[in-house]
């Protein structure tokens, strides 16, 4: 592979791609670790300095180390070949209880997990669950501690803003706007390994994920398209009672009309 | 390019017990990649010789 050249843009290029160094980059680019970042010339020097044994040998270190790396992954991962299948349930199963000792309210399966009824397995790290809280005797504020309370004193750990529940990480998320009010009000009844659970609607998943915009949202957007997985008349209807026809005419014309 | 759109429609197909099972390996893979070795490796910089 080329090296980079003598100017800044090997610099500017790795501060696009959010990298601290032209040496991150290239070890990004996969570049040899102990290359020159400079000029081919100032490489051919050094390699007449050192000597190619000691180059060739130094290469080869790193080289059985990253191996070595590679087997212990590929090792570890082979171990976790079987999964925790009864995770997802035992997960849903704490929620159904919790909903049934009336600490939370109506809840549906959103995000990842929730496209994934629809939509090919997709890659996440938590599940994102749409709860209603109900409001605390005598006042007019939800609070999520009840809920912490009742989930870290049956043996539940709280990770930043996520609580694992049955191996999965949950985010327990209050609706924040009429949206997600209707999205879980409409929310699909459904059954995961005979635990009844409830699901978000394909429509109300498409337009949560355009109105939070983030690129993976909108990549989901595009996933449930092209395998059409959605009704276009609902959808319209979701869009245009939430005022979100400007935001998607903006990805239409960015994502779709190419 | 089509081949990949047919292999997504037929895991789409999937029931979703069977979509758990895959869920549960990528998170797996990615909790193994995240906790690896070779990532760290990636970030360290490399001392200068010569």
């Amino acid at each position: 592979m080329r090296p980079m050249g003598k100017g800044h843009g090997g610099s500017v290029f790795a501060g696009l791609l959010g990298l601290r160094s032209k040496w991150e980059l290239r070890l990004a680019l996969g570049f040899q670790a102990h290359g020159s970042i400079g000029s081919r010339g100032w490489a051919r020097g050094r390699q007449r300095r050192l000597g190619r044994c000691m180059i060739s040998s130094r290469r080869s270190a790193r080289s059985k180390q990253r191996k070595r790396a590679s087997a212990q992954v590929a090792g570890q991962i082979s171990a976790c070949q079987q999964p925790h299948e009864e995770a997802m349930k035992a997960t849903l199963e704490m929620i159904n209880r919790m909903q049934a000792d009336g600490v939370i309210g109506n809840y549906a399966i959103g995000g990842a997990v929730g496209a994934t009824f629809y939509l090919e397995p997709l890659a996440t790290a938590d599940v994102d669950i749409f709860v209603m809280l109900p409001l605390a005797p005598g006042g007019s504020l939800l609070s999520v501690a009840p809920l912490y309370e009742y989930l870290t004193a049956r043996g539940c750990r709280v990770e930043g803003e996520r609580i694992v529940v049955g191996d999965w990480p949950v985010q327990f998320l209050p609706p924040h706007d009429a949206l997600e009010q209707e999205a879980l009000a409409q929310a699909v009844e459904t059954e995961v390994e005979g635990i009844r659970t409830w699901v978000l609607s394909a429509e109300h998943l498409i337009a949560i994920a355009l109105e939070t915009g983030r690129a993976k949202d909108y990549a989901r957007i595009v996933h449930f398209l092209e395998q059409d997985a959605v009704d276009a008349d609902r959808l319209n209807r979701v869009l245009m009672r939430h005022g979100l026809v400007p935001k998607w005419q903006q990805f239409e014309r960015k994502y779709l009309e190419e | 390019m089509d081949r990949d759109k047919e292999r997504r429609k037929r895991l789409a197909s999937l029931p979703f017990s069977e979509k758990l099972k895959i869920l549960e390996k990528l998170r797996e893979r990615s909790r193994v990649i995240a906790a690896s070795g070779l990532r760290k490796m990636a970030i360290r910089q490399p001392k200068r010789i010569g």
